[in-house]
């Protein structure tokens, strides 16, 4: 009897260790993120103080607003936007292209192509940043939004495109036969029968696409040397860092980083279910 | 002369049979080659050039190279690449793997925590840095927020990255550990491919959870250990993200937070030493080639089932 309740006690005890431990994490991993978030919302008084505050005086909604109209945030938030809805679609759309005829079709070259992407993916992004940076001075491209999606158009990444492959290696082939002696071209097929079946991967691939690129701040500063280039939010914030002391709002910046954060972290919770799948898959996989 | 006849038949309807799937892989082959293949050759012609996109263009055959082993700055940039890749690779690696065992335990919840764990990667980089640049600020009148608890604590302030020794890059190392949520994901995930018979056996066998971990856990996550050690490794060669908030645009006070990827980046995008850069980004890329099959070859520890 006594030595059932001692296990029960005891068990009860590592629970609630455990629990603290978890909840100790949670608040340490959360720290930097809530700061920002009270940051944003601090009011212009209390954050130009010499003493550096962790909570705000109240909620001043409103710096977000004044961010955006006063603060020069607007026009990168919308390019930000444009950006990211258009590597949204490509990322799925180019890499299940690829995909498909990777896994569906048959053609002369198939191997020797497939290595070939593969290969890419061993060499360092940084080698060919100096010749890309030439390609857009020549096609006049520098100082314009277009470095940020026109590579992805075409091709999002050997990885991108090996994920989806091995999703549509599992739609059995048989879903397609009937649509082939209907008389469907392998177009039709791909679209009608096989995209809705990688909806999951297709999800992951679209956030993906969009958080990747809604974060970069390296792409612009490589590419744009004007400061009447279009900016993106994440570029805009850039040129903000080592200014944050001249600033007469820090609480703009902040604001508008809390933006920045909180999309893909929406993004991130409503899609997670597909997210955390294809981020396992994608570690394990290759 | 009948045999060629039918093979050229046969050649003929295959390259009819071909054309969907060609049409398929035609922008992927249109993207490789403009963005892919042509800039790999074209960084490879620079190496041997003294070019600066305006005007400058002057063949100098292996002198970038020769640059790369004289560069008065190099030694600063390798060691300050080396401490960092030799602390940070372990810290990620070993610290997300401890956070995937706290969640693989059997508790109600942990799949929230999972998730609360991940919302720091998904913060992007250059809120990160704005954030970092306040909360580690040494201004000793106006100290962040990490000041103030080593001054609550009673301890000294620290410079944090602002420090112009190893302090820096102890600091970058400090901020990816919020970023360990990343890696604890695929930990994870791994952990579910672990074959449960496994366990149930050494249960019957009266095994303890230290020597399940010992004998079961760590052994069958070895491939991942070895693939996250290579990419880890990869990508810290490369960082260059202390352009967000290091001071001097990066490169930290006395140089402290100058490492080769930001090296790279700075002679390209801040120079316009095209060559040069162009000849860092092979030598990198040389070196990553040459401790990647290293890797490979002394990975006798790495077990695989097959």
């Amino acid at each position: 009897m006594t030595d059932t309740a001692l296990y029960k006690t005891r068990r009860v005890v590592k629970k609630s260790a455990l629990y603290l431990l978890l909840i100790a994490f949670a608040v340490v991993f959360l720290f930097p993120y809530v700061f920002m978030v009270n940051r944003g919302l601090m009011s212009n008084a209390r954050i130009l103080e010499p003493h550096m505050y962790y909570w705000p005086d109240g909620l001043h909604f409103k710096n977000y607003a004044l961010a955006f109209r006063d603060g020069g945030y607007g026009k990168p938030l919308l390019n930000s936007f444009i950006v990211g809805a258009i590597v949204g679609v490509s990322t799925p759309l180019s890499s299940f292209l690829a995909a498909y005829a990777f896994s569906k079709l048959e053609w002369l070259g198939k191997k020797a192509m497939f290595t070939l992407m593969m290969l890419t993916s061993l060499l360092p992004g940084i080698v060919t940043q100096v010749p890309l940076y030439v390609l857009y001075n020549d096609l006049g491209l520098t100082n314009t939004l277009f470095p940020l999606f026109l590579p992805g158009l075409f091709f999002c990444g050997a990885m991108n495109v090996f994920l989806m492959r091995q999703f549509l290696m599992s739609v059995p082939k048989e879903m397609e036969e009937s649509a082939k002696l209907d008389g469907a071209n392998a177009f039709l097929r791909c679209f009608r029968i096989c995209a809705p079946l990688c909806t999951p991967i297709i999800i992951y691939m679209a956030v993906q696409g969009f958080v990747g690129i809604w974060g970069d701040y390296l792409t612009p500063s490589m590419y744009n040397n004007r400061t009447d280039a279009p900016y993106t939010l994440a570029y805009a914030l850039y040129t903000m860092t080592g200014e944050e002391t001249n600033s007469t709002h820090p609480e703009w910046i902040f604001a508008a980083a809390t933006i920045m954060s909180i999309v893909p972290t929406i993004a991130f919770i409503a899609f997670q279910k597909y997210l955390i799948e294809g981020i396992a898959t994608a570690g394990l996989k290759l | 002369m009948i045999a060629t006849k039918k093979k050229l038949a046969l050649f003929k309807k295959k390259v009819k049979h071909s054309v969907a799937g060609w049409l398929f892989i035609l922008p992927m082959t249109f993207g490789i080659c403009m963005f892919t293949l042509v800039p790999i050759a074209q960084s490879f012609y620079y190496c041997f050039y003294d070019y600066d996109v305006i005007s400058k263009f002057d063949f100098v055959g292996m002198g970038n190279f020769a640059k790369v082993f004289t560069d008065p700055q190099m030694w600063k940039v390798v060691s300050n690449t080396l401490f960092f890749a030799v602390v940070n690779i372990p810290a990620v690696l070993v610290g997300s793997y401890l956070l995937a065992l706290l969640l693989n335990v059997k508790l109600k919840g942990t799949k929230i925590f999972r998730v609360l764990y991940y919302l720091p990667c998904v913060v992007p980089a250059i809120v990160g840095g704005i954030v970092w640049s306040y909360v580690m600020r040494q201004n000793p009148e106006t100290p962040g927020l990490f000041n103030q608890f080593l001054i609550a604590l009673g301890l000294p302030m620290s410079q944090f990255f602002y420090a112009d020794d190893l302090t820096a890059i102890l600091s970058i190392v400090l901020m990816n550990l919020f970023g360990l949520g990343g890696g604890t994901i695929i930990w994870l995930a791994q952990f579910k491919n672990i074959p449960p018979q496994l366990y149930e056996a050494a249960e019957i066998d009266g095994a303890k959870s230290l020597r399940k971990f010992f004998s079961i856990t760590l052994p069958m996550s070895t491939p991942m250990i070895f693939y996250n050690l290579i990419t880890t490794f990869i990508v810290t060669l490369q960082f260059n993200g202390t352009l967000t908030f290091a001071p001097r645009n990066g490169l930290g006070n006395g140089n402290a937070t100058y490492m080769y990827g930001l090296k790279i980046y700075h002679e390209a995008f801040r120079r316009y030493n095209m060559g040069y850069a162009c000849a860092l980004a092979w030598v990198l890329v040389v070196v990553v080639g040459l401790i990647t099959v290293l890797l490979f070859k002394t990975n006798k520890w790495v077990q695989y089932d097959d």
